[in-house]
C-alpha cells in the first residue's frame, strides 16, 4: 500500500482494506503524523458545530418564509369571462421584485411561446397581468407596459393591453 | 401520541404531493424538518450567523415556491441543500469582503450558547471557531461546499456529486485536497493540541 492511497483514504475513505491500512500506519511515521492531522480537524469541526437557532429564531423565520411564498395568492383579483380555469390580475408593481413566472409572453407575439420556469425581475412601475391558479400560485405574466405616470391615457393603454392578451386565447 | 408519530413518519415525498396542492401544514413540516440541516450548512458555508440565516431563508422560499421543479431523482433533501448551497455562494459573492466572524458580537441572531469547549484541544471555543473559518476561507467556494457537505450534512459522495455537477472521483479528490489546505493551516496555529 503507498502512501498517497493511505493518505487518500484517510480523508475520503473508499473502503481500502482496514488491517492493511493499519499495518501501514504503524510502519509509516509519515502517514503517522498524517493521521493525527486528520483527527485534529476532526475534533476542531466537532467541537465548532453550528449552534442551532432558538425555536423563536426559527418560528419568525417560518413566518416571513411562508409569508413570501404565499405572496402570490394575496395579488387583487379581477375575475374575466372565458378564463374560469385561471385566475387573472392586473398588478402594478410598486417597487422591484422578483416573481415566478412559468412563461414569459412578448406583446407583439400572437401565439406566445411558454419558458420554463424562472425568476424574473419585475421594474418598478411596470403594469403586469397575473394568471394565478389558486393553489400554485402565479403560472404566468405578460409585462402590459412600464406605467411612467398615474394619468388615465397610461391606464388605458393597459386595459387594451389586457385585451388583447386575453384574446390571444388559452395557453399551453 | 399515535397521531404525532404518523407525522413523524410522513415522507417527504408525500408532504410534498400535498404542498403542491396548497396545503400549508405540509409546508410547515417540510420546513421544520429540514431548516436545522440548511441552517448547519450555510453557517459553515458563510461563518456568519444573519448571514446564514438569510441564505437559508432564500433557499427555503425558493424550494418551496418551485415544488414543481423537484423531480425526485435525488432525495428532497439533497435538492434542498443544492438551493441552500447556491444561496450561501450567491451571498457569499456578495459580501466577500465581510469580515466571517466577529468575536465580540454582540448580536447572536438568536442561537443559544449550549456548546461547551473541548478542553482536550486546548483553545476557547471562539478562539477555534476563528482559526477554523480562517481556514475554511482558504478553499474555493466549490471546494468548500463539497467539504462541508461530506463533513456537516453526512451526504455521501454520490449525492455531493449529484448535488455539484461533478463525478464522484472528483469529490473524493476535493475532500482530499479540502483536507490539506485546512490542516495544514491548522498545523501552523499554535496552542491547538
Ligand atoms: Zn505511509
Amino acid at each position: 500500500m503507498r502512501c498517497d492511497e493511505v493518505m487518500r483514504e484517510l480523508s475520503a475513505p473508499g473502503g481500502l482494506d482496514e488491517s492493511s491500512l493499519a499495518e501501514h500506519l504503524s510502519a509509516c511515521p509519515r502517514c503517522m503524523a498524517w493521521s493525527a492531522q486528520v483527527d485534529k480537524l476532526n475534533r476542531v469541526w466537532n467541537a465548532t458545530r453550528p449552534e442551532e437557532p432558538s425555536s423563536s429564531a426559527f418560528d419568525t423565520m417560518w413566518a416571513k418564509t411562508e409569508a413570501m411564498v404565499s405572496e402570490p395568492e394575496i395579488l387583487p383579483f379581477v375575475s374575466a369571462s372565458g378564463w374560469k380555469r385561471w385566475g387573472l390580475a392586473l398588478v402594478t408593481v410598486a417597487q422591484a421584485a422578483v416573481i415566478l413566472i412559468a412563461g414569459m409572453y412578448g406583446l407583439s407575439r400572437p401565439t406566445p411561446a411558454i419558458a420554463s420556469m424562472h425568476d424574473y425581475r419585475v421594474e418598478e412601475g411596470t403594469t403586469l397581468v397575473v394568471r394565478l391558479d389558486g393553489s400554485r400560485g402565479v403560472i404566468s405574466a405578460i409585462e402590459v407596459r412600464p406605467q411612467r405616470g398615474e394619468s388615465d391615457t397610461d391606464m388605458v393603454a393597459a386595459d387594451l393591453d389586457v385585451l388583447n392578451y386575453m384574446e390571444s386565447g388559452p395557453f399551453e | 401520541m399515535p397521531e404525532a408519530q404518523a407525522d413523524v413518519l410522513t415522507p417527504d415525498e408525500v408532504l410534498i404531493g400535498l404542498a403542491r396542492e396548497g396545503d400549508r401544514g405540509a409546508r410547515e413540516e417540510l420546513f421544520r424538518r429540514h431548516v436545522g440541516i440548511a441552517h448547519r450548512v450555510a453557517y459553515r458555508l458563510l461563518g456568519h450567523e444573519q448571514d446564514a440565516q438569510d441564505a437559508v431563508q432564500d433557499a427555503l422560499v425558493k424550494a418551496l415556491k418551485h415544488l414543481e421543479d423537484f423531480d425526485g431523482r435525488s432525495g428532497f433533501r439533497t435538492w434542498l441543500l443544492r438551493i441552500v448551497t447556491n444561496a450561501s455562494l450567491d451571498s457569499g459573492r456578495k459580501r466577500r469582503r465581510r469580515p466571517t466572524i466577529r468575536i465580540d458580537e454582540a448580536e447572536t441572531g438568536g442561537v443559544e450558547t449550549a456548546i461547551q469547549d473541548d478542553p482536550a484541544l486546548g483553545m476557547h471555543r471562539d478562539d477555534l471557531k476563528k482559526v477554523l473559518y480562517a481556514a475554511l476561507d482558504r478553499l474555493s467556494p466549490p471546494i468548500r461546499a463539497t467539504f462541508v457537505l461530506f463533513a456537516e450534512a453526512d451526504m455521501s459522495y454520490k449525492d455531493i456529486a449529484a448535488l455539484q455537477d461533478v463525478p464522484v472521483g472528483t469529490v473524493m479528490s476535493r475532500l482530499h485536497y479540502a483536507r490539506q489546505k485546512l490542516q495544514s493551516y491548522l498545523d501552523g496555529v499554535e496552542g491547538i493540541s
